[in-house]
């Protein structure tokens, strides 16, 4: 009996399951402007990303510009123009220099236009830095989730109060470099003080960011383990680069880690890619970095 | 003018003083076919009556037939000056009855109080319809089977109808307040019942109190066609117009466009937070534990609150008073077993019910087979147990107790520690590992703890009460180990590496309500109480561990384990509310329901209150059809937070606070609704406006819950859903029946969403249309059939890619990502599908055994339950549907004894 109701059910799970193509019908959809610019208020040369979206079966090469006559795109203190980016050959990249950025909580306007695909808008404001109190290395501690960890850093800063703050943290153990591809893997396991539950922080290649939503006004000890097998310790030239970061670049990074495509999660509704551009696509993003010694 | 002053003070006091002598005298008196002149003499020629009256002034086109049998005198002259202008007062020793323009004595009303029973088990049965022909008058039995009913003193028939049930016509003298206990006959072997409201007599009547809403019973949900013959309760609420299941009739239930999250699932009164079973294929109410399941949409009454679209109430079965009976059941996906039976006979019951999927026991020999090298073992399977107890302890009191306990359990465990293994070669260093042992463990699960304490009370023939005490838990909850022992990592060659992850979350309440039904006077009811609860929010709690040892530390044991301090985000909120409702027989046309509820809710310091006024029409055009009409507000204090159309476990229930406040709408309907014929047709058309604010989401680009700071990455939105109802029902013969359609839209508007604009609603589907048809073919085949029309749902494609660069100091990364900016912006093809199902009775003296053979699907629709997007190495974007449920036959067996 059990034996044909077993036979029985596996015939009918061979049913159950069938795909199909799908085939459904879209509204048409004109393509739209996409700028991508995360800028440094203390680089001398800022560049930006200025494309156009494409269509499903277009080509796109992320090197080549779509645009033709390339955008206009230009930055704004109020109604003052600060500069306009130009475009670098028929590359989406456009450069700018020396931008004379003022003090930090002032907020800037980016403005790209274009004849085919209209204007489209973003703000960000420069973050404040803080006073970052020291950094220094650890070894052999167990985590809050005790996991036993080799090695590590801890950093200590005073955050400032009724200011929304957002940090990007990354480590180097080399001669300054300052681009994060060159830093060593990390990630946050501990908030020391003040005490609280798990704090998110989002790891974006091999820094961590995160916001001071939970703690707020508070002098913050962070402690972070350093994922590389090999590592036995910082050198003489370790050095913790902390990017104080607006909040569109936070979440275009925190959007990245969210279920964005339905291959990936055919359960889960998509999520649309983050953008603080009124119309269009793309992300305007300011930020100021600071350097600071590892001490051992 | 003084002396006539004295006079009248004199006759009143005398009259006063009388009227607890001669008037409340009971006397014996038979009329038949006479004029009130004949009646009068009649009276008179008893010698403990003395009238003064002059014939001139009795009405001559009157006759009376009646027969009072100890009947107050007072009574007997209300009879028969009630349609005259004639008063009657006590003064010296005698009545005297005179003249008095323009006055009519108004009738003396007595109330029938009591309950409707089925005769053979002795449960109540609720929503009877108890109807007057003569007056036009009527009502319908509470949830616990109580009835009150005032109508003018007379002789008068009631007639007690219930579908399922032979109709009972009792006649009776209404001369003084009457209690009764009905107790009504199953009218045939196989269930017959549907729709339960179906069940109103031909021509409609005004009926005090009802509100109209379908209720479909045990007996139907067991005869439906089911996926795998499991029969479902809430799978048959998508028969109604205007209840849209869920992707490919699949997990959620949305009524009127609103989201699952906004509907409240009661069970024996204590509230569901997650009433699914595998994934939303199954709904936890077990058929065979189940008296009906009752669906308010649109005029929800003011007892209710809490959630915005509707509330769907499921009884649970009491028990058989007189008998024991048990029954079992297997089919393709469950087996089920139920015993029931009488405590003490006649005063107390019990009803035990388990049921559990089969196919990790079916599956079993082949996971065996598959694991020749691993100890392996992977199963799923849900359960769910049902039991009630019910005590009468007199007329006036009865108690109850019930409780649900269900679970799903997938586990999926691998363990390679007792078997050999290859050698390893690990490039580049060609370091040689030459055993490993690896352990998996995976459990997840989620379950309903339900109890409730139910006490019923009548205070008197016009006072009902019902009190509960109950809880309700729900839980998911997520476990993950794995032992890695011989393990690799970079140039450390032996390590063992132990990991372990646990994530659950859940809701708590306790919930103590009191509702009182006062039959305050003729047209006129009286509807209130209110309710406190508790809540206890988990919206998450999760942790992981990693232990790594190397080097001399290998092959340490590790005492306990891992071991994991959750902190779990745990969130108390408080709610409460009373209402009351007053149903005004405005004439004998029209009436009005009137009530408010009052909700005030409580979260850390936050307090929030509201004032939810309910208002509720019916006008009568002939005794057949009426016009109907509601407006309700209603505001939501509990968020249910989802990124998808399934109504997944892992859906977190979260509390309204400061920055994601309550959620509120306001609807109004109307309609109109006629019934003919003696077969019980009834058509009923309704057209609706649902407007819902402050509906919660997550933001556009960012589709999980944070356990810090969680409303951050919550938005709050609009909602208008409208759309007509259609629905015909036959409840009657051989052949029964119903067709509905719901024309509809329903759309949504979340800041960051497709420009801030209304976009369509997941379950914006245009048209849906059902027809099901029960057909009793011999007194041993019945079968059944239905089909399914729904426009397909929306769902979100993407129709253009995005370059997006990142760039660090100068350095650039680039990605393309899918726009999928424009939510819900494509449709699914059309959800149809034709279901049937055969149900062959034998009836035995000592036992019943019934087989039902079914098609689901039959002409194998294909439609798509997920989606997916595909991109091939050309480039091209290829959308693949999957459809879980193709054709699918049923087979079910259940024997009763």
């Amino acid at each position: 009996m059990r034996t044909l109701l077993l036979l029985l059910a596996i015939g009918i799970l061979l049913q159950f399951s069938c795909s199909t193509d799908l085939t459904v019908d879209l509204p048409p959809r004109q393509q739209d402007l996409a700028v991508y610019a995360f800028i440094d208020a203390g680089d001398t040369i800022s560049s930006l990303f200025a494309n156009r979206t494409a269509g499903l079966k277009e080509d796109l090469n992320l090197n080549q510009a779509l645009l033709s006559p390339p955008a206009t795109v230009t930055l704004w203190d109020g109604s003052d123009l600060i500069t306009s980016f130009a475009p670098e050959d028929e590359s989406p990249i456009y450069l700018g220099t020396h931008l004379p950025f003022g003090t930090p909580g002032q907020s800037y306007l980016m403005r790209a236009e274009h004849p085919d695909f209209g204007t489209i808008e973003a703000t960000s404001t420069l973050p404040t830095p803080v006073a970052i109190l020291g950094v220094k290395a650890i070894h052999d501690f167990t985590s809050r989730d005790n996991e036993l960890i080799a090695h590590g850093i801890e950093v200590t800063f005073d955050d400032p109060a009724d200011v929304t703050n957002l940090y990007a943290f990354s480590y180097f153990d080399q001669e300054f470099n300052n681009t994060d591809i060159f830093s060593v893997d990390m990630q946050l396991v501990d908030i020391i003080t003040p005490t609280m539950p798990d704090v998110e922080s989002i790891k974006n290649s091999r820094n961590v960011a995160l916001t001071d939503e939970d703690f707020n006004g508070q002098t913050v000890t962070l402690r972070f383990q350093i994922l590389n097998g090999n590592f036995q310790g910082p050198s003489d030239q370790a050095y913790l680069k902390v990017r104080y970061i607006d909040a569109p670049e936070y979440f275009h990074v925190q959007s990245l880690y969210s279920p964005v495509e339905i291959e990936l999660e055919p359960i889960i509704d998509p999520s649309p890619t983050y953008t603080n551009f009124n119309q269009g696509f793309g992300v305007f993003s300011l930020s100021t970095t600071a350097i600071y010694d590892v001490e051992e | 003018m003084k002396g006539i002053f004295i006079c009248l003070l004199l006759f009143l006091a005398t009259s006063a003083f009388s009227q607890s002598t001669n008037l409340e005298k009971a006397i014996d008196i038979q009329f038949q076919n006479l004029t009130l002149a004949e009646c009068l003499h009649l009276l008179d020629e008893n010698p403990d009556i003395r009238l003064s009256y002059s014939n001139d002034w009795l009405p001559k086109d009157q006759q009376f037939t009646y027969h009072f049998k100890a009947v107050p005198l007072n009574t007997i002259l209300n009879i028969l000056f009630r349609r005259t202008e004639l008063a009657y007062a006590e003064a010296g020793g005698y009545i005297v009855i005179r003249p008095s323009p323009g006055e009519i004595l108004p009738p003396l009303q007595y109330t029938i109080s009591g309950v409707v029973e089925d005769a053979e088990s002795g449960e109540r049965l609720t929503g009877v319809n108890i109807y007057q022909p003569n007056t036009g008058r009527g009502t319908t039995t509470n949830e616990n089977g109580f009835f009150s009913l005032s109508l003018p003193a007379d002789s008068v028939a009631l007639i007690f109808s219930y579908v399922g049930y032979t109709s009972l016509e009792r006649s009776l003298g209404l001369f003084e307040n009457k209690q009764m206990s009905i107790a009504l006959q199953p009218s045939t072997t196989l269930s017959t019942v549907e729709v339960k409201a179906n069940a109103a007599p031909p021509s409609l009547a005004p009926i005090e109190g009802t509100n109209q809403q379908p209720r479909i019973t045990g007996a139907l949900i067991e005869e439906m066609p089911a996926i795998l013959g499991e029969s479902d309760a809430l799978q048959a609420l998508d028969l109604l117009p205007g209840v849209q299941a869920g992707t490919a009739s699949l997990g959620s239930v949305n009524v009127r466009g609103g989201d699952n999250g906004h509907n409240l699932f009661l069970l024996d009164g204590a509230q569901v937070y997650n009433p699914n079973h595998l994934l939303g294929v199954y709904s936890i109410f077990n058929g065979s534990a189940v008296k009906d399941v009752e669906l308010i949409k649109g005029a929800i009454p003011a007892q209710y609150g809490g959630r915005l679209s509707s509330v769907i109430t499921v009884n649970g079965r009491e028990g058989n008073f007189n008998e024991f009976k048990a029954e079992g059941s297997i089919g393709l996906i469950a087996a089920k077993i139920m015993i029931e039976g009488p405590v003490k006979k006649g005063k107390s019951s019990f009803l035990l019910s388990g049921r559990r999927s089969i196919w990790d026991w079916l599956a079993r020999p082949v996971i065996k087979v598959a694991a020749e090298t691993t100890k392996l073992d992977i199963g799923y399977h849900f359960g769910d147990l049902n039991f009630k107890y019910k005590h009468k302890i007199s007329d006036r009191d009865d108690w109850s107790f019930s409780l649900y306990l269900g679970e799903d359990r997938f586990k999926y465990f691998e363990d390679f520690a007792d078997y050999p293994f290859d050698t390893i070669v690990v490039s580049p260093d060609s370091i040689a590992i030459l055993e490993s042992k690896d352990a998996f463990d995976v459990r997840v699960g989620w379950s309903n703890k339900i109890a409730s304490l139910n006490w019923n009370h009548v205070w008197n023939d016009r006072l009902f009460s019902n009190t509960s005490f109950s809880y309700s838990s729900y839980r998911f909850d997520l476990f993950v180990e794995s032992i890695q022992k011989g393990f690799q990592d970079f140039d450390t060659v032996y390590i063992d590496k132990f990991s372990k992850a646990v994530y659950y979350s859940g809701i708590n309440d306790l919930s103590l309500r009191g509702d009182f039904d006062w039959n305050w006077r003729p047209g006129l009811r009286l509807r209130y109480g209110g309710r406190l609860i508790w809540h206890h929010y988990e919206p998450q709690a999760s942790g992981n561990g990693l232990l790594v040892l190397s080097d001399d530390r290998i092959g340490n044991p590790i005492p306990g384990g891992i071991k994991l301090d959750l902190k779990p985000l745990s969130l108390n909120a408080f709610e409460s509310g009373i209402y009351g409702e007053a149903t005004v027989a405005i004439n004998r046309r029209w009436q009005l329901f009137a009530g408010t509820h009052l909700a005030g809710f409580n979260y850390g310091k936050y307090w929030f209150l509201s004032v939810q006024p309910r208002l509720r029409t019916s006008y009568q055009l002939s005794p057949s059809q009426r016009f109907f009409g509601s407006l309700i507000n209603i505001q939501q204090y509990a968020h249910l937070l989802t990124n998808n159309n399934f109504n997944l476990p892992t859906d977190i229930w979260v509390p309204a606070n400061k920055k994601i406040g309550p959620e509120s709408s306001w609807q109004v309907g109307a309609g109109w609704e006629k019934k003919w014929g003696i077969k019980k047709y009834q058509v009923s058309l309704e057209g609706y406006y649902h407007r819902m604010d402050n509906l919660v989401t997550f933001t556009p680009y960012s589709s999980s819950f944070r356990e810090n700071n969680w409303e951050q990455n919550l938005v709050q939105g609009k909602g208008r859903n409208y759309g007509v109802e259609f629905l015909l029902r036959k409840n009657a013969g051989k052949l029964t029946g119903l067709i509905s359609y719901h024309l509809s839209w329903a759309e949504r508007q979340f800041p960051g969403y497709n420009q801030n604009t209304f976009f369509p609603h997941r379950n914006n589907r245009r048209h849906q249309f059902a027809a099901m048809a029960n057909i009793t073919l011999s007194p041993k085949v019945k079968f059944n059939i239905g089909w399914h029309y729904a426009s397909g749902n929306h769902i979100t494609v993407s129709d253009q890619r995005i370059p997006v660069a990142y760039n660090n100091h100068g350095f650039w990364s680039f990605n393309v990502s899918r726009d999928y900016s424009i939510v819900n912006n494509a449709q699914m093809p059309d959800y149809h599908r034709l279901d049937f199902n055969f149900t062959f009775l034998k009836k035995r003296e000592t036992y019943e055994r019934k087989w039902s053979l079914g098609l689901f699907n039959a002409y194998n629709r294909l439609n798509p339950t997920i989606y997916s997007e595909y991109t091939d190495f050309e480039g091209n974007r290829t959308l693949e549907a999957v459809t879980i449920f193709t054709i699918i036959p049923s087979v079910n067996y259940q024997l009763k004894f």
